[in-house]
């Protein structure tokens, strides 16, 4: 701009190069010189900033670390001669994957976006369904070298404000070097330093946290990551699927009544297992006492180790299937159907029963609904169950069952108990979690969780009409 | 001293588990020696005196909010004799919760796994009680929220599923005995049912007290009628006569039934419910002394307490009684007065009877 110097920072590859070409045309040749001469030196940035740069978001930034912090969290600074204030213009560009279809919460009816690593995308995902003045939002940047956005947002008449300020806090008390994913923050923030259990849920899917945000819940995104955090948290809902809301409630109530029972075998079978046909056999039926007894006649080892070692190689199957690349995941199949499944029973080393116990507490793990935190932490609580069950039998797994129950009891996320409304009983909000009743009879919000406005709808039920529809004749 | 709350809803499930979880295995067979085809009868007539523990026990915590039975008691009695009154209740809560841990045991070593000694049993127990106490009482009475439900359920199930052994004509003729007779044989029963003055010591932790006295007496109702129908089913399977000689007529209950030739070992669920329901008693009996102890003693705190009453509460069951028929000698001939016609209904009584003569001066509770 003639005689007066210009300087503009960024950091390559995070800045829109549109936005730079727009910055430095309008900088080069739009501004007649003249003008510029007229403004004094201190206020220069102000004039360019209202006159020439219509179109983007820009800030005004004085202090030097905050600048140095602009420009790493991909921000573009521009700093003029003789002036005394720099300028942020938000040209933001980081490299990023489109929005695709769920991978851990997938659902056959319902919207089939997912969130992103990019914070501003999420946010405008969850805008676009919650059209409410109400839907606030707060930053906090967190992590001391990473400085990560992380935004908290909930519905201001619909939260309770005790646990919004409580977020606030939890949040605002974290002091690491760096947030590279939400479920960094997730453990800061939750109530409880040693639980198996997710006291917060994590979630891909937009229409999920818009509807937690409706129930009164908040949500932390943090830049970069995917899953954005949801809270308060209850156990319950991890036996719920997002799908649940959008299919027949007669349906979702069976589909619900099997995820119970799928929680039952994923977590007890193999025990119950143990303890019957180790201390009980009395308690099965005579012709099934034969069938378990003859499988089990060749097998060299008791049936305690049989369990956990097959439970072992399926632990490693998982994981193997997991980390192995997509063009091995064949080999891994046939290695664990054909080596595992067939030549172990027909050698003798395994009985028949022992991995068909093992294989449906396999698939039960994965039928809970929308829980792959919580599949992942009843693989612990499986081998709990199946070393209580081989020393103690029945009564082992009712001992652990009960110390199950006291832990999760104890549990609370922020401050709302977890096993609510099981435990503290709430019958009006078990309609909602138990089985799930049409939308018109779920009229108002969990107590334990929203503020003061707890109805969802005024509308009555639909009806059939008194007097029919009146038709026009046919011809 | 209780820093947990706890509503009405939870105090009156907590001592349902508490009545249910050790009376239905017992009473059927102990009323029918009694009274043969009539017990169903006892069983209605305990809920009477239950009842009349209910009404004083909530009379004397209304003279005194805030406040459990055991920090009452001096403000009643006069300091000394108050305290002492004080620490025979903590015996008592200490010496039955022994009992209740010591029959829990000795029916699963019988029942279940013959060859496990008791003390396993009890001290594995122990551990999960502890555990569950440190946790403070809203956790275990929010446990005690979801077993509840299980443990009727399953009774209901017991009851019902033996329809095909049913004959109700053995429940004929009805009432044949004279009413002293039935007076007398409810009082073992209403020795159990009475275990609900223990109410006194939570009385204080309520969050409100609307309702108490109507929930809890409602509560002892309905525990009634399950106890009733039970016998009822009792009856009609096995004859009177024959329900008084069974060992444990709820498991042969259990055992007549045969559901499509898969549910026909259904004991197994009874085994599962008297654990389940005597880990809450446990708990609560287990609460009651060391709270007790603590208040007695006039600490401010009580969990270090747990660990020395466990201790001796274990160390008390096993030296508590050889062998079953100690079990049933102390239930037919001391449980009665030991229970209804003592600590639980006559003592609050006259002490409900000195409050309302003597009024005493209340230290109001500023909580």
């Amino acid at each position: 701009m003639g005689d007066i110097k210009c300087l503009a920072v960024w950091v390559d590859g995070l800045i829109n190069n549109r936005v730079s070409h727009d910055l430095f045309r309008s900088l080069m040749l739009d501004i007649p010189e003249e003008k510029l001469r007229r403004v004094p030196k201190p206020e220069l940035t102000d004039y360019i900033n209202q006159h020439f740069l219509p179109f983007y978001s820009t800030a005004r930034v004085t202090d030097l670390t905050e600048l140095k912090r602009w420009i790493l969290m991909a921000k573009m600074i521009l700093l003029v001669d003789g002036c005394p204030i720099g300028l942020m213009l938000d040209a933001e560009a980081t490299p990023m994957r489109g929005i695709t279809e769920p991978v851990l919460e997938s659902v056959v009816a319902g919207p089939r976006d997912s969130f992103v690593e990019s914070l501003r995308i999420n946010t405008a995902l969850i805008r676009s369904r919650l059209g409410d003045v109400q839907l606030k939002s707060e930053n906090f940047i967190v992590g001391r070298r990473s400085n990560t956005l992380v935004t908290l947002m909930y519905v201001e008449d619909l939260a309770n404000p005790l646990i919004i300020e409580e977020a606030r806090q939890r949040i605002s008390r974290v002091d690491i070097d760096g947030v590279i994913d939400s479920s960094y923050l997730k453990e800061y923030i939750q109530d409880r330093k040693h639980t198996l259990f997710p006291l917060i849920k994590a979630s891909e899917r937009p229409d999920k946290a818009a509807a937690d945000l409706l129930e009164g819940r908040f949500v932390v995104i943090v830049d970069g990551s995917p899953q954005i955090l949801i809270a308060p948290t209850l156990f319950m809902e991890f036996l719920q699927s997002a799908e649940d809301y959008y299919l027949n409630p007669l349906v979702v109530w069976m589909i619900r009544v099997l995820r119970y029972l799928a929680l039952f075998i994923a977590t007890n079978l193999p025990g119950l297992y143990v303890a019957v046909t180790t201390f009980h056999q009395e308690l099965l039926p005579i012709p099934l006492v034969f069938v378990v007894a003859g499988a089990r006649e060749t097998v060299p080892f008791p049936a305690f180790v049989e369990a956990l070692t097959i439970l072992v190689i399926f632990e490693l199957l998982w994981e193997a299937g997991i980390r192995l690349p997509q063009v091995v995941g064949a080999a891994i199949n046939i290695v664990g159907a054909l080596i595992l499944g067939q030549a172990a029973v027909q050698a003798g080393l395994v009985s028949p029963a022992m991995v068909i116990v093992i294989g449906a507490t396999a698939i039960s793990n994965f039928a809970l609904g929308s829980g792959y935190e919580l599949a992942s932490s009843l693989r612990l609580i499986r081998v709990v169950f199946l070393i209580f069950g081989a020393v103690l039998g029945l009564y082992g797994i009712a001992l652990v069952f009960l110390a199950l129950l006291v832990h999760l009891a104890g549990l609370r996320s922020f401050g709302v108990p977890y096993l609510a409304p099981l435990a503290p009983m709430r019958p009006r909000e078990l309609k909602d979690a138990m089985f799930r009743a049409p939308w018109w009879d779920l009229a108002y919000r969990p107590a334990l969780i929203a503020g003061k406005d707890l109805t969802v709808s005024n509308t009555a039920p639909p009806e059939p009409p008194k007097t029919p529809v009146p038709r026009k004749p046919e011809n | 001293m209780e820093p947990g709350r706890i509503s009405n809803r939870q105090l009156a499930f907590l001592m349902a588990t508490v009545l249910l979880a050790t009376v239905i295995y017992f009473m059927p067979q102990v009323a029918a020696r009694a009274v043969q085809q009539d017990s169903w009868i006892t069983a209605l007539l305990s809920t009477v005196w239950a009842i009349l523990v209910v009404l004083t026990i909530i009379a004397l915590s209304r003279r005194f909010p805030g406040l459990t039975l055991i920090e009452y008691l001096p403000l009643i009695l006069g300091k000394p004799l108050g305290k002492l009154l004080g620490l025979f209740y903590v015996f008592w809560f200490l010496g039955v919760g022994a009992f209740v841990l010591r029959q829990f045991a000795m029916l699963l070593n019988i029942a279940v796994m013959p060859a496990t000694p008791v003390a396993v049993f009890m001290v594995t127990m122990m551990v999960l009680v502890v555990y569950a106490l440190r946790g403070g009482l809203e956790v275990w009475t929010r446990v005690n929220e979801i077993l509840l439900p299980i443990i009727i359920v399953a009774l209901l199930m017991i009851m019902v599923l033996p329809y095909e052994s049913m004959d109700f004509r053995r429940l004929l003729p009805v009432a044949s005995h004279p009413a002293g007779v039935l007076m007398v044989s409810s009082l073992i029963g209403a020795s159990w049912r009475g275990e609900i003055f223990m109410a006194a010591m939570f009385i204080p932790a309520l969050t409100s007290s609307r309702h108490t006295s109507r929930n809890l007496m409602l509560m002892v109702l309905i525990v009634g009628l399950i106890l009733a129908a039970m016998e009822v089913a009792t009856v009609a399977v096995f004859g009177g006569v024959n329900a008084g000689e069974l060992e444990l007529p709820i498991f042969s209950l259990a055992r007549m039934i045969s559901l499509a030739k898969i549910f026909d070992r259904l004991e197994v669920l009874i085994v599962f419910t008297w654990v389940l329901g005597n880990f809450i008693k446990i708990c609560v009996f287990m609460y009651c002394s060391t709270v007790g102890a603590a208040q007695v003693m006039g600490f401010k705190k009580f969990d270090f307490l747990f660990f020395p009453i466990a201790v001796l509460m274990v160390a008390f069951g096993d030296n508590f009684l050889e062998n079953v028929a100690d079990f049933t000698d102390f239930l037919t001939h001391v449980w009665g007065a030991y229970g209804l016609l003592s600590f639980e209904l006559v003592i609050p009584f006259i002490l409900l009877l000195i409050t309302l003569i003597r009024k005493p001066e209340v230290k109001r509770d500023t909580r």
